[in-house]
């Protein structure tokens, strides 16, 4: 339960989180934008870590190198999307990124990738996510 | 089209990455420091990209509302939720409800034309949307009988 509702907050935030920063990119340019959100929210994580008095970062060093560079990858993604909302708009953009990424993290789980337990799909875990893909290209569209 | 379509689906496909990525460095340490550890990746990595596409200029700042700098706490949200997320409920069934939040929330605030969002009417399609994204997360929780026959013939 508590799990479907950092979930369902995620979710808030991130539908926030692209209002807010289409309106920060409008004004300053996206990659601006994009330093500015990212660097004040950094900013503020560290806060929380010294407050909260967490010295789990100790244990970094266990974690593979790679795995450490996953934040990395909001440049790409924040490059590829605004490139291809210049070519093709909201509609099939958002659309596509969402079904790739449900698609492929269902992929990698099922394989067990990266260290994640590998989950079985069946018959009604394939409907069920035909039926989110064609939820989402009705809300897109 | 072709390359619009192909650079957004390597995006999805990276957004993914990203949260196994994130999930094994939450492994070892607590949400907090993930958190700070994504976010501070995120910055150098923008920061970098910005240099690279737009050089100096990505250094001088305009003036702008005070609300900017208090932008990044969404980001700060979205990442400590969704590591927590993954973690209790693992990569896809996480991934599923964080989609169908983030997209009825859109909604929501389109058809309700809030944060300055231009109003969008609610029409039919949507509606349909919405219950096909909720369905589909019921039916990826589904689990057969057959499972529990399963761990009975382990244990017999």
């Amino acid at each position: 339960m508590k799990g479907i509702l950092f979930a369902v907050l995620g979710g808030v935030f991130l539908t926030l989180q692209s209002t807010a920063n289409a309106a920060i990119g409008e004004r300053l340019g996206t990659w601006q934008a994009a330093a500015l959100t990212q660097g004040t929210g950094f900013a503020a994580a560290l806060l929380i870590v010294w407050l909260t008095g967490d010295k789990s970062w100790k244990k970094l060093g266990q974690v593979k190198m790679r795995y450490r560079f996953g934040g990395a990858f909001a440049a790409f993604i924040i490059f590829s999307n605004i490139t291809a909302f210049h070519h093709n708009g909201a509609a099939v953009t958002v659309s596509s990124v969402l079904i790739a990424q449900i698609v492929v993290t269902l992929i990698m789980e099922q394989a067990g990738w990266f260290g994640t337990t590998p989950i079985r799909i069946r018959t009604p875990q394939w409907i069920g996510i035909a039926l989110m893909i064609t939820g989402i290209l009705c809300l897109s569209f | 089209m072709m390359t619009g379509i192909l650079l957004a689906l390597m995006a999805g496909m990276f957004v993914s990455v990203q949260t196994l990525f994130n999930n094994k460095v939450n492994m070892a340490v607590h949400s907090q420091s993930t958190t700070a550890l994504v976010l501070g990746m995120g910055f150098i990595a923008s920061l970098g990209m910005g240099l690279l596409f737009e050089g100096a200029d990505l250094l001088s700042w305009k003036p702008m509302p005070i609300w900017f700098w208090f932008s990044g706490l969404l980001g700060l949200g979205v990442v400590n939720c969704v590591v927590r997320g993954v973690r209790l409920l693992g990569p896809s069934y996480a991934t599923t409800i964080v989609m169908a939040s983030q997209l009825l929330c859109a909604l929501w605030w389109d058809s309700a034309g809030w944060f300055g969002l231009e109003q969008v009417p609610f029409t039919w399609q949507k509606a349909i949307g919405g219950v096909a994204l909720i369905a589909g997360i019921l039916l990826f929780k589904f689990k057969p009988k057959e499972r529990h026959r399963q761990m009975r013939h382990q244990l017999t």
